[in-house]
């Protein structure tokens, strides 16, 4: 029996006894009188006993007993008696690093009384018997989501006419016990208008409705099927239906913040994966296999993109930005990866249990950090998805290009080495004549770098770099690199009137401290060259001419090579020039078109080269055990935590020693496998449920990814059960469900009003109906992109942005966490920074101002508008046709005369579009383009 | 009434009156419409805030938080001047700046906000802020939902959801910005909130431009309104046959209501509507007519509007702090003076919240030696108006103004402080999702009280 594992012991508190007479001591006066006054007034609101029952005790800590400061909080004992330098509560009270009370500092006097009271070792006479502690437990041993579904008989009914299938007779059961009926049956015009966009997203072009109207007319039931087989088998099926799960893995190219990130070029492989696996009706447990293991499972298939691309679940999660404090951004990204996949895949909130064990479901922190464990320590990373070849003839070309590049990269830098090292018997000049520099520049004389350079007859580029070198601002630099130079700002010079260039004189400190590093420079320049010949043999053997310099260097006494790193070898030095001033400062024309030439050739290479094969974004490495991060804090670390399930899903407990628990070896590939199994009692019902859901709007559990204790419970238990275990029978296969789920008298309810259904069962919990609903954004657009005319059919590939009005299909735009195009974000896409098990759906005056206004419904009013007229000369048929293309009917006769009065008028002279453009934008605007019946 | 009717007949007073407010008073706005006026948790003493968001952080030993040991210690590191920030940092550096007591109360404000400075009487300065990292983008997001990750949704976004919006024709939450901030879009997000919550961010104050398709090019009003008779008569046809259906009444109403925002959105933008004095007390340019513009939205009923100081993060001075913050002083004093003046003038300070403030402060010691680096150990903001006490100072830094010491006050604090003025308990506004209960201030947050009127 599981029992256990569905209890988790949590502490509560109970007041139970008063002050013991044993505790009575010496120091008893100065705690009554000095500690507990200010303990009570100060501490008990939210460390005590009382607050505890109030919810609101804050960091596991009571100060309202003796047991309770000494055994502490969270983050452990508030005092150690004797050891004021040991106890957090003083720490907390002087605001060292907890800062206690939260209302401000306590006076000296009184954390005086306290670090006294803990040196008299802190006699407490809140004995204790003052607290009894009692366990409670969660007690899920019967909730019904951590049971195995198992399938029920079908349940008996009383009208025996109404029905087609075994799903029907549980819906018929309850609606019967409830005393409501079934609605009639949607007419068949609604009902293939229904299952298009259902299946597609798609509304039927009027051929497909007159098609399906004289099948049905012959043989209903037999029509219905064999149209969803039909469909089942389009392209856009995919499309429509992997969107759905789109929605649950938040899938986007990029991430939410700002700095440093990038958009991942080849996020769509994941989209086009799961688009290509629903259309291929892969196993929903394989489905799932693939998106978190795929590069584990061995020998599972040879063709790259199904095998890896899936990884796109874990690969596009989250990236926070690092700068400040990674370890808690590292600890946010692992959150994004529990809560997408425990929710995604089994309908369990585990990511509440990240600080504290789960308030409502049997699920303890350390559940979380099993969990978190096998993804710790991972990094994103692409895969290749294109042959070994492919990839090795591309890495190839890369690698010339960068040869190609470095080599005219570092024979520029040489030459800069070179013509620096030419210049350091010229070290004294340029101090002296840098001095000069910052001594006109600080007695507001203007004169250019280049002017003064050409003056005195020095290079203008090192000038420059001395004088910046010499600024009193970067002081600081100047004497850390070149401390010989100490003194140089303090020379002062009183000057009587505002110097000239040809007046300034440098001063003799100045003159003899340029002159004393002159000559270090130069015993160091002698020593450089020796070493070149002395080891001219073991130099040879240098990579390339930089290397033998770098190696020369190395040889050095560590002074002189400091002072040559400083004057002239490194990047910051003043006799230094970088690729870019040789090129811009040093070179002449010719020497210029010889190093252009060089560069062209890797720059063409680069340009012209083999693209960039394709990749599935993907995740390596991980699999570190963790600690329990107390109160989610990663500063803060507990006991360590075997890798592993979740205690209430797993066969067999986790090791708790802990070096058996940092050894303990459970990888993604194990993880998948209990998700994906039918012994999982939550998997197989979380997607039954999410594709009941996105059929009829509300799952049979309408909180779709919570099958918590929290969560709803099923409507139709028994139903979903059954479902379930048929489902899993049936190979997991998605296809099967869509067959059982469409073929079924309930889809085929009409959504009209039933006034006694109504007063019974308002919300349609029994199904007695089918739900009128809005379209969402992506059906909705792209049937207005299909009714006129321009809907683009083609599948797959790099993402578009909407702003453009592209007419593909909406699953193909590029979908943002940092920035959510507008048109999808006013019309309820979810934010795909979070999984999200449904839409929220509202009605707001900015969707109608985009239905009123936007540059895209005017596009598809005049593509309306000019196919309609193209379609026949006279009126009526064309309005006919407009009804048609947009709803899969004729106009009424009130509609008809609507038509004709409007489009009947003159347009006005300012109006930019003709009345027909006009008309057609009324109906691509209406309801009846907004909701299906 | 029908419901044209009433629509037809309430024409001219939409800007003011808000036509939810209208339309919830006929009880024909959807009542589960996300956009409803909703009770607060208790009564509000501010119905509306504005903040002045002065982006990239103001230094507070240069605005409201004087310290004269910097003088003392002027170019040395003595202990408690060696707090970690975001990069390397010199000695002590005092302010290049004067402070002038100011007001009845006396309290001491920079020379750079010489205007500001004499309405000192009616600000609340907190000298005690302080967040949690150095770095401008946690920080940003911290100061504006709570959390140093891109993810949750922002207090305009809250608010919006805590109390709906009492104007129609107008978003519930603008965020006036020239250009764009660093991080952008997620600062006015509404997060895992309706879509609808999220701020409506505009980057030039256009009147045409203010909202996404606001402006129709192709038709005349008439003929526009032609169409949506159409409209309407061919959804009451659709709605005919399905008698009893809330979303597509909602909706019907919905394209009413957009079509009326046409013209009652772009008005409220436009401030050449204001005469010549009320112009004059703000003064000249972008960041004054911000303000003005703020003024005006939260007079017809915008819930919050917030005014970014300038693109990108203007008030990062890391080297000459000196004529950074007294350019960027002499840019918003007026236009910050004017409209506190103005608020009180027309009655709307006693329930307009106005903050002022960075996302973090400065360091008093000197980067480079002419600037300030980042500082989240403390810094200053103030509040004025709707239920804060004026003319006092609360909490304090260091000696150096380096760190919050006494009465210290959290962005979580700053944030349930604001939510209880706005009639709402921080700790029970809250929002399902993933199985949680989410708040602006998660775990944290206490109100202070003692700066409550």
């Amino acid at each position: 029996m599981l029992q256990s594992k569905f209890r988790i012991q949590t502490l509560a508190f109970f007041l139970t006894g008063g002050i013991s007479a044993l505790a009575l001591g010496a120091d008893l006066d100065f705690f009554e009188s000095r500690i507990r006054p200010v303990l009570v007034a100060n501490c008990y609101e939210c460390h005590s006993v009382e607050a505890a029952n109030r919810g609101k005790l804050k960091g596991g800590l009571l100060l309202d007993s003796r047991d309770g400061i000494r055994t502490g909080g969270d983050t452990g004992p508030a005092l150690v008696p004797g050891s004021v330098s040991e106890s957090l509560l003083l720490k907390a009270l002087r605001q060292e690093d907890l800062e206690m009370p939260p209302k401000g500092k306590l006076s000296d006097e009184v954390i005086a009384d306290f670090s006294r009271w803990i040196e008299m070792g802190a006699d407490d006479p809140r004995e204790h018997a003052a607290l009894e502690l009692k366990s409670t437990a969660i007690d899920a041993s019967d909730h019904w989501a951590f049971q195995a579904p198992i399938k029920p008989n079908l349940p008996t009914v009383n009208n025996s006419k109404w029905g087609r299938s075994g799903l029907d007779r549980f819906i018929l059961h309850q609606l019967e016990t409830r005393q409501l009926s079934p609605v009639s049956p949607a007419s068949p015009r609604v009902l293939v208008r229904r299952i298009y966009f259902n299946l597609l997203g798609l509304p039927p072009t009027p051929e497909q409705v007159d098609e399906f109207l004289k099948a049905s007319a012959e043989d209903h039931d037999s029509a219905v099927a064999k149209l969803v087989d039909s469909l089942l088998e389009s392209p856009h099926y995919g499309e429509r239906w992997g969107r759905h799960w789109l929605d649950v893995a938040r899938y986007a190219e990029d991430q939410a913040h700002t700095f440093g990130v990038k958009k991942r070029a080849n996020a769509h492989q994941y989209r086009d994966w799961v688009i290509r696996m629903f259309n291929e009706d892969l196993p929903f447990d394989e489905f799932i296999k693939y998106q978190l293991a795929g590069d584990l499972m061995e020998g599972e298939s040879d063709d790259r993109f199904q095998q890896f691309s899936g990884l796109g679940f874990l690969g596009l999660g989250a990236q926070y930005y690092k700068n400040s404090d990674k370890a808690q951004a590292e600890a946010d990204e692992l959150d994004d990866t529990i809560d997408t996949l425990t929710r995604g895949f089994m309908g369990l909130t585990v990511s509440c249990a990240r600080c504290h064990d789960h308030k409502f479901d049997p699920i303890p922190t350390e559940d979380y950090y099993a969990l978190a464990g096998i993804f710790n320590g991972r990094r994103y990373t692409e895969i290749a998805l294109a042959d070994e070849n492919v990839v090795k003839a591309y890495n190839g070309e890369q690698k010339i290009i960068k040869e190609l590049e470095s080599t005219h990269k570092s024979s520029l830098k040489m030459i800069g080495k070179e013509l620096g090292r030419q210049k350091l018997n010229q070290v004294s000049r340029y101090l002296q004549e840098g001095w000069r520099m910052t001594a006109l520049k600080s007695q507001g004389v203007q004169i250019s770098h280049e002017d003064f350079a050409k003056e005195v007859g020095l290079h203008p580029h090192y000038a420059r770099r001395f004088r910046d070198l010499l600024e009193e601002s970067r002081k600081g630099d100047l004497l850390k690199r070149l401390p010989e130079l100490e003194g140089w700002h303090q020379v002062e010079v009183n000057f009587q009137e505002k110097p000239t260039l040809e007046t300034l004189k440098v001063p003799k400190e100045i003159v003899a401290l340029a002159d004393q590093l002159q000559l270090l420079v130069d015993d160091a320049e002698k020593a450089f060259s020796q070493i070149e010949v002395e080891k001219a043999e073991e130099l040879a053997k240098a990579r390339n001419a930089e290397d033998r310099l770098n190696k020369v260097m190395g040889k050095m006494e560590k002074d002189q090579q400091r002072l040559l790193k400083n004057i002239w070898y490194d990047g910051h030095a003043p006799f230094y020039a970088s690729e870019d001033d040789v090129y811009k400062n040093f070179l002449n024309q010719e020497q210029k078109e010889e190093a252009d030439l060089k560069k062209a050739e890797f720059e063409e290479l680069r340009k012209n080269g083999k693209p960039k094969y394709p990749v599935a974004h993907a995740i390596q490495g991980g699999g570190k055990a963790m600690q329990v991060y107390i109160r989610g804090n990663p500063a803060n670390k507990g006991e360590w935590v075997a890798r592993g399930a979740l205690e209430i899903l797993g066969d067999q407990p986790r090791p708790s020693d802990p070096e058996e628990a940092k050894k303990y070896s459970y990888t993604r590939l194990d993880l998948a496998e209990d998700i994906a199994s039918a012994k999982n009692p939550l998997t197989a019902r979380v997607i039954v449920n999410r594709v009941w859901q996105w059929h009829f709007g509300k799952g049979l559990v309408a909180s779709s990814s919570n099958f918590g204790l929290l969560g709803d419970r099923p409507t139709h238990p028994e139903l979903l059960d059954w479902l379930t275990v048929n489902f899993m029978e049936n190979g997991w296969s998605i296809k099967w469900l869509h067959r059982e789920i469409l073929n079924s008298a309930t889809y085929e309810l009409s959504s009209e009003q039933h006034s006694k259904n109504e007063e019974l069962d308002g919300d349609n919990v029994s199904r007695w109906r089918f739900d009128r609903r809005r379209l969402d954004v992506e059906a909705w657009r792209d049937s207005l992109l299909a009714i006129s005319g321009k809907l683009d059919p083609a599948m797959g590939g790099p993402t578009f942005d909407l702003k453009t009005n592209k007419p593909r299909r909406t699953v193909y735009a590029s979908i943002s966490r940092h920035q959510l195009d507008g048109m999808l974000r006013i019309f309820d896409f979810p934010d795909a920074n979070v999984s999200a098990a449904s839409r929220t759906e509202t009605t707001v005056p900015q969707q109608q101002l985009f239905v009123l206004n936007s540059d895209f419904i005017i596009e598809q009013a005049k593509a309306f508008a000019k196919r309609v007229s193209q379609e026949s000369d006279d009126l009526s048929g064309q309005v006919n046709f407009a009804y048609g293309l947009a709803f899969g009917r004729l106009p009424s006769e009130g509609e008809r005369k609507l038509a004709e009065a409007y489009l009947g008028t003159e347009k006005e002279k300012d109006d930019k579009l003709s009345r027909w453009e006009q008309y057609c934008q009324a109906l691509l605007a209406s309801n009846e383009l907004m909701y299906l019946d | 009434m029908t419901r044209r009717d009433m629509l037809s007949r309430t024409g001219g007073g939409f800007a003011s009156l808000g036509l939810a407010g209208v339309l919830a008073d006929q009880g024909l706005l959807a009542a589960e419409s996300p956009l409803v006026p909703k009770a607060p948790h208790f009564q509000p003493k501010a119905k509306r805030i504005i903040h002045l968001f002065m982006n990239g952080g103001p230094s507070q030993v240069d605005t409201f938080d004087p310290k004269p040991a910097l003088e003392k210690y002027h170019g040395q590191r003595p202990p408690g001047a060696e707090r970690k920030t975001e990069r390397r940092t010199g000695g002590l550096f005092k302010s290049p700046f004067e402070f002038k007591r100011s007001g009845q109360s006396g309290i001491p404000v920079s020379e750079i906000f010489p205007e500001v400075a004499k309405c000192i009487d009616d600000i609340c300065v907190i000298r005690s802020m302080h967040t949690d990292v150095p770095n401008h983008e946690p920080s940003l997001l911290m100061m504006n939902s709570g959390i140093t990750q891109p993810i949750r949704p922002s207090m305009g976004s809250w608010l919006c959801y805590g109390l709906g919006v009492e104007n129609q024709n107008l978003p519930g939450f603008v965020v006036l910005c020239p250009g764009k901030p660093v991080v952008g879009p997620q600062l006015w997000s509404s997060g895992f909130l309706p879509g609808i919550y999220q701020g409506c961010h505009i980057g030039k104050l256009d009147p045409k431009k203010i909202v996404d398709h606001i402006n129709n090019k192709h038709l005349t009003p008439q003929t526009q309104r032609q169409q949506l008779d159409l409209i309407n008569r061919l959804n009451d046809l659709h709605s005919g046959q399905r008698s009893g259906d809330d979303q597509l009444e909602s909706r019907i109403q919905s394209l009413e209501v957009a079509f009326r925002m046409q013209t009652e959105a772009p008005e409220a933008f436009d401030i050449t509507k204001e005469t010549k004095a009320t112009r004059d007390l703000y003064g000249e340019g972008q960041f004054a007519d911000s303000c003005l513009t703020a003024r005006r939205l939260v007079e017809r009923g915008v819930r919050m509007v917030q005014v970014y100081y300038g693109n990108g993060q203007p008030w990062d001075d890391h080297g000459n702090i000196e004529n950074g913050h007294r350019d960027k002083g002499r840019k918003s004093d007026q236009a910050i003076a004017g409209l506190l003046r103005d608020l009180k003038s027309r009655g709307l300070l006693d329930d307009t919240l106005v903050l002022w403030g960075g996302e973090f402060g400065r360091t008093p010691v000197s980067e480079g030696g002419s600037g300030r680096d980042h500082n989240h150990h403390g810094f200053s903001v103030w509040l004025a108006g709707g239920g804060i006490k004026g003319g006092m100072t609360y909490g304090s830094t260091d000696e150096f103004g380096f760190a919050a010491v006494e009465n210290k006050v959290h962005v979580h604090d700053l944030h349930a402080t604001i939510l209880h003025l706005m009639g709402l308990n921080h700790e029970n506004l809250t929002y399902r999702y993933s199985g949680r209960d989410f708040r602006l201030t998660d775990v944290h947050g206490h109100v202070v009280h003692d700066i409550l009127a």
